[in-house]
């Protein structure tokens, strides 16, 4: 109103004014916003870094201690006290003395027994000294290392616990603790942080901790200075600790305002710039403003005129070709125009309503929509061609029908867009839309307009979406074949399982089962049929497992049965019976039969209370087992034959490389004869010199090859090393049989006869008579009959053959009637009791004549004493070996023993 | 033979019915280191135990037919559990005594708590001096087994009789080394041979990787021989380490007797024999009165079927468990009751009595509870078989 009463130049002041004014304050407000905005996210990233590396230092501090705790706990005298009730406090004290301050925390070392009571080092905190030790107790069972928090009357305090384990049980029976106040624990953390600078905008240090368990909760704060005013960004990060009831996180916070007082100052210098170009542009539009509006004064003057005068006939006068000619221009045109302007006024108005109508046709009648509009009686008065088609019927049909005729639930037809209803279509059928209504006026009067969109095809796609979002789902965590969970879905449940078995005191079987049989499905009518076996497998596997019970497929013929809610391992065991019966069904597969049956290794919890993982390895370690012991059978997990097997396995491996390293040596035991006192010969008797275990003798290793290849490997590095000896023997003119054991299985070899000639063209100056193989009677004879022929060609070719351990093995005197041997070895466990016990005496006598009737050598093992030696030589044996003579000796020892 | 075995029938059938008969059983405990890795001694003084209760109960038990059954706890050689194990086998009705296992350290650990309770504590095997030497009156430890005070100048004796002059001392950090530190000390007093040319304490409990280092050591000091307190565990160890060195470098070991307590021999593997290895011993079936033997022997072969007296192991245990069991049932009958201070008081009394170990006349008084002497303890060692084998002295 005002700016209406000033003149032109005056306004043209103002607003240029006013223009720089917006432009320059507008500008510097953005800019200030933009800035400020970006420097608060530099300011919380900054702070987030900080507080990462805060929470850090925190940690590698705990990792510190934890570790120097177990250290600690492995120091030879921690385990000798914890078992040394009487007398330890003479050396505990100035054990833990040495360990006030690990990483610079101060520590309180205490030792506790397997009841988790103190036995040496600092008592516990009076107030919760029960409670503590019943919760030590149960760390120490579980051999777990453990960090708990508690306030005592010192404050509040962390405790890390180490299980002591006793090594001569294997069994923890105790711990050391280590005890250590929160404060000083975030002291330490405060003295790292201010040694490092990039702290700069933190003002306080949080360290919040929580133990729900022992009733634990504070929080240290730590502020760097005092400033006024909250301090408004903070944050914070939880501690990653394990084995802990305690929630332990760490914070930071910073002042924005300090961080943004030099923006404020930037804004302010913005603002006197502003103002400055403002006075400027004032000033300078005031004289510029009266040039550029010179011309249009004079118009307004000679306009004035002819008002004045009535007279219209006059035209302005025209200069150059700007805005104000333009203008003057325009206000001729104007004159000119002016009467003519008012006659076609009418008509105008006419077209342009008649267009808006064909425009509203067009949409309606090409709209996909179908679109219906009723007037206030509910009569229809517009129909397009997408209602007939979605209704089903004629327009003419349609215009007779009402609202409720087309539409399913009359109720929801409310004000508004894209309402779901149902639309009646052909034949009744019920049609998803969605649906608008809007009201709009037609002739003054309200009229209500419908828009109807099929939406059939959208909820199918939509369902199919979900479909095969299902589908994804379910083959992640079940096998495609047979629709069985999968080793991830088991491993799940599993882990649930045994947490429902822990808490409600349950049982738990984890079956590991593989078919047998299998392989020869697969290669006889390939992997369809495979294919068969396993979903039929499945199918009678599912008759027989409860709804409780879980049935997983790991691949290939590999089942887990995980069994729970049994009430005694015998009602478990009866699930597995029915299991392997149903199994053992055959199966049909193109017109072949097939017998497949399962082997089952079983492990029940809690009996086996391990993690997950071990049960399932303990399960499958046990249906290896049962599937050696014959298959189709299921088989118990048992850890000490775990461990047998385990140390078997072991000793083979320490085997290889005792071969491959040349830890084996040989020792000679000489052969007397007892008429004559010669040295006739000498046994080579293998020992392992064992790494760890130090000299090891053959029946500390033996046992442990029986069956496997390494003894075939075991002869022949002996046969290989004795020749070698004996070679040397003969080139120092000694005249020595010697003998050297030899398994049943080496010498059932085929190519016995071939490798023992190979190693005896090494030493073409050996006389063969001077070998002496001896057979080790322990082991089996398959075929005698060939045996019988290897004996016959070694001693053609001159090599002599014993019987060792006569008597104590396999049918003795079979080998001795078919096999062709030179000598015979009567077994020391024999000659032992010959001078107190008759039917030994008889033996021995009985087998002293059996030799002497077919023409034997017999020697005499273990002779210990001259009595032994005396009896058997009346006896009628002349050869003996034993203690009484020399025990066994180094190839240097023997000789100089000779 | 057919008769034996007759009479052994009708004697079971007999005990049957006296069982029958309604008479409460008198109870013996026993608190052992069964759970320890290849311990025998606990088994063996089990094996002792139940052979003299059954050859008591054939005969009509004590107290007029009560017949005498042994109770039997597992502590691991772990003091803490020794102390619990000995607390529940008190509250159990009737129960007469608790028999006492192999280590020193957890006999020892017991010693208040027992005072305190009042249960008797029969030894048959812990050999530190405190067993019996402390200072409660009136003493509940009865022992019928080494004391150390006896076992270390034997020890050394030995070295000396073998011509063996300079000696090292290699003893566990315990309650049963300090006790044989203690000993040989009060032995030097008197004595100048063999020489201490160096004296080490090995820790036990953890994994000991040190008698390897500590061998050396007392190779360095000039020893000639080293006297060895330990177990069986420490002893495989140390023997296999010795057997694995050059012959010049093994030196005797003169052994206290834990290392019979266990699976020795087989976890030695071979190596004793390779070494010269002699341990202190108090008792062997060997030397045992022969109708004595036989009598046990018949017994041992009608409820475990073991025939030879070399298959039992650890055979201290036995013996001096075999006794403890005659002369509690001597001191039951004679106080008339179970009540344990009734009891005591007559272990104290005695009469004479030939046991299988020796001939006790009598075992205790009032002021000694050291059945053995020093008269009882020999030098033995294993023979090929792994049997201990006494010794004999020189003529």
């Amino acid at each position: 109103m005002i700016l209406s009463n000033l003149n032109i130049l005056h306004r043209f002041v103002i607003f240029v004014g006013l223009l720089t004014l917006i432009i320059t304050v507008g500008v510097s407000i953005l800019g200030y916003r933009a800035t400020l905005e970006q420097m608060e996210t530099q300011l919380e990233l900054q702070l987030k870094q900080d507080v990462e590396s805060f929470s850090l230092n925190f940690k590698s501090l705990l990792v510190n201690l934890e570790s120097s705790l177990a250290d600690f706990a492995l120091n030879g005298l921690v385990a000798n006290a914890l078992v040394d009730d009487i007398g330890r406090e003479t050396y505990t004290d100035e054990l833990f003395a040495g360990l006030k301050r690990v990483s610079g925390v101060n520590i309180q070392v205490s030792l506790v027994n397997y009841r988790g009571e103190v036995i040496a080092g600092k008592a516990l905190p009076s107030n919760l000294a029960d409670r503590l030790t019943h919760i030590i107790k149960i760390a120490i069972k579980k051999n777990s290392y453990t960090l708990w928090g508690i306030s005592s009357a010192n404050g509040n305090e962390f405790i890390l616990q180490a299980p002591i384990v006793f090594a001569n049980t294997g069994l923890p029976e105790g711990a050391l603790i280590y005890r250590f106040l929160a404060e000083d624990l975030f002291n330490v953390i405060l003295d790292q942080a201010a040694g490092e600078n990039y702290f700069g905008f933190v003002r306080s240090f949080f360290f919040y901790f929580e133990d729900k368990s022992l009733g634990l909760k504070g929080q240290l704060i730590k502020s760097k200075d005092e400033v006024a005013g909250e301090p408004d960004i903070e944050t914070s990060v939880i501690l990653p600790v394990t084995n802990t009831h305690l929630n332990l996180s760490v914070g930071l916070n910073a002042d924005r305002a300090q961080f943004s007082n030099g923006y404020k100052k930037l804004l302010q210098s913005k603002i006197i710039f502003g103002i400055s170009i403002f006075i400027l542009s004032l000033l300078s539009a005031f004289p510029l403003g009266s040039l550029l509006l010179r011309r249009l004064t004079s118009m307004q003057l000679q306009a004035s005129k002819m008002i004045e005068s009535k007279q219209f006939s006059e035209r302005f006068e025209i200069q150059g070709k700007d805005e104000i000619s333009l203008l003057a221009v325009a206000f001729n045109n104007v004159l000119n125009r002016l009467e003519y302007a008012f006659n076609e006024m009418g008509l105008a108005n006419k077209r342009l309503l008649s267009e808006q109508a064909a425009k509203y046709q067009a949409v309606i009648s090409q709209s996909t929509n179908a679109m219906l509009l009723w007037d206030p009686n509910n009569e229809l008065v517009e129909v397009n061609k997408a209602a007939e088609k979605l209704i089903g019927k004629s327009i003419t049909e349609i215009k007779r029908m009402k609202p409720s005729d087309i539409i399913a639930n009359p109720t929801h037809v409310i004000e508004g867009i894209n309402n779901k209803n149902l639309v009646k279509g052909h034949l009744n059928q019920l049609i998803d839309v969605e649906f608008s209504k809007t009201t709009i006026l037609s002739g003054d009067k309200p009229h209500s307009l419908w828009i109807i969109s099929d939406i059939r095809e959208q909820i199918a796609a939509q369902k199919l979406r979900e479909e095969q979002h299902s589908y994804f789902e379910r083959i992640a965590h079940s096998d495609p074949l047979t629709g069985l969970p999968n080793r991830r879905m088991l491993n799940d449940q599993l882990i649930k399982s045994i947490a429902k078995a822990e808490r409600d005191n349950g049982r738990l079987a984890v079956c590991y089962m593989d078919l047998d049989g299998f392989k020869e499905v697969n290669d006889s009518v390939g992997h369809e049929g495979g294919d068969h076996v396993l979903i039929e497998v499945t199918k009678r596997l599912s008759e027989i497992v409860r709804p409780s019970d879980m049935v997983a497929r790991l691949g290939g013929d590999e089942f887990v049965l995980l069994l729970t809610e049994f009430q005694s391992d015998t009602q478990c065991l009866a699930i597995l019976e029915r299991v392997l019966d149903s199994l053992r069904d055959p199966h049909h597969i193109q017109d072949k039969i097939f017998n497949v049956s399962a082997s089952i290794g079983v492990t029940l919890y809690p009996n086996d209370d391990d993690e997950p993982e071990t049960l399932l390895r303990h399960a499958d370690q046990a249906m290896y087992l049962a599937k050696q012991e014959g298959r189709n059978q299921y088989h118990l997990f048992n850890k000490e034959k775990d461990f047998e097997e385990q140390n078997r396995q072991q000793v083979l491996e320490e085997f290889k490389v005792a071969l491959e390293h040349n830890q084996l040596i040989l020792e000679y035991q000489p052969k007397v004869d007892m008429g004559t006192g010669d040295v006739v010969g000498a046994e080579a008797l293998i020992r392992w010199r064992h790494p760890d275990r130090g000299l090891l003798m053959p029946g500390d290793f033996l046992p442990y090859l029986e069956g496997n290849s390494q003894t075939e490997s075991l002869d022949w590095y002996v046969i290989s090393k004795a020749l070698k000896q004996l070679n040397q023997w003969v080139s120092n003119d000694l005249k020595l049989d010697l003998s050297v054991n030899i398994s049943a299985s080496t010498i059932q070899s085929l190519s016995f006869i071939e490798t023992l000639l190979a190693e005896l063209t090494k030493y073409p100056h050996l006389p063969k008579n001077r070998l002496v193989l001896e057979i080790i009677e322990s082991e089996a004879i398959v075929d005698l009959r060939q045996v019988a022929a290897v004996v016959r060609h070694l001693r053609k070719i001159g090599i002599q053959v014993s019987l060792d351990d006569f008597g104590t093995g396999y049918s003795s005197l079979s080998y001795f009637r078919q096999l062709p041997v030179n000598e015979l070895k009567i077994d020391a466990s024999f000659i032992r009791d010959i001078l107190q016990d008759s039917s030994d005496l008889d033996l021995v006598r009985g087998i002293i004549g059996l030799a002497q009737t077919f023409g034997k050598r017999i020697v005499a093992e273990g002779v210990e004493t001259i009595e032994h030696g005396t009896l058997l030589l009346r006896l009628g044996c002349q050869i003996a070996q034993g203690y009484v003579i020399a025990r066994s000796m180094g190839s240097g020892e023997f000789e100089t023993w000779l | 033979m057919k008769l034996n075995s007759f009479i052994t029938v009708i004697l079971f059938l007999f005990s049957a019915v006296v069982c029958a008969d309604a008479s409460k059983p008198v109870y013996i405990g026993f608190d052992g280191e069964y759970g320890l890795k290849n311990s025998t001694s606990a088994q063996s003084i089990e094996k002792g135990l139940q052979i003299a209760i059954d050859e008591i109960n054939e005969k009509g038990g004590v107290l007029n037919g009560r017949p005498l059954k042994l109770v039997t706890r597992d502590n691991r050689s772990v003091p803490a559990r020794a102390i619990d194990n000995v607390k529940e086998l008190a509250e159990i009705e009737d129960l007469v005594a608790v028999v006492g296992e192999r280590f020193s350290p957890v006999i020892l650990s017991l010693i208040p708590m027992i005072h305190e309770q009042k249960i008797i504590l029969m030894d048959a095997w812990g050999s530190a001096d405190g067993i019996t030497d402390h200072s409660y009156k009136p003493s509940f430890t009865f022992r019928v087994s080494l004391k150390d005070q006896h076992a270390m100048p034997t020890l050394l004796k030995h070295a000396t009789a073998k011509n063996l002059e300079k000696v090292a001392l290699l003893l566990p950090h315990s309650g049963w080394g300090r006790s044989n530190e203690a000993a040989a000390k009060r032995f030097w007093k008197d004595n100048k041979s063999p020489q201490l040319t160096k004296l080490i304490w090995y820790k036990w409990g953890g994994k000991n990787q040190d008698l390897a280092r500590h061998y050396e050591d007392i190779l360095t000091s000039g020893a000639q021989a080293i006297i060895f307190v330990a177990n069986d565990i420490e002893g495989s160890l140390l023997v296999k380490y010795v057997a694995s060195l050059p012959i010049e470098r093994r030196i005797p070991i003169i052994s206290h007797w834990g290392v019979t307590g266990g699976a020795f021999v087989e976890s030695s593997a071979g190596a004793l024999a390779q070494i010269d290895f002699s341990v202190i011993q108090t008792f062997s079936l060997l030397n045992a009165p022969a109708n004595k033997v036989a009598e046990v022997m018949a017994l041992m072969k009608f409820r475990y079927g073991i025939t030879n007296p070399n298959e039992i192991n650890s055979p201290v245990g036995f013996g001096h468990a075999y006794d403890i069991v005659h002369l509690l049932a001597l001191a039951i009958n004679q106080a008339g009751t179970t009540d344990r201070e009734t009891v005591r008081n007559a272990l104290e009394n005695l009469p004479d009595h030939q046991g299988l170990v020796r001939n006790y006349q009598p075992a205790f008084s009032a002021t000694s509870h050291d059945a053995l002497t020093l008269d009882d303890v020999f030098m033995a060692t294993y023979d090929e078989q792994g049997v201990i084998r006494p010794i004999l002295p020189r003529p």
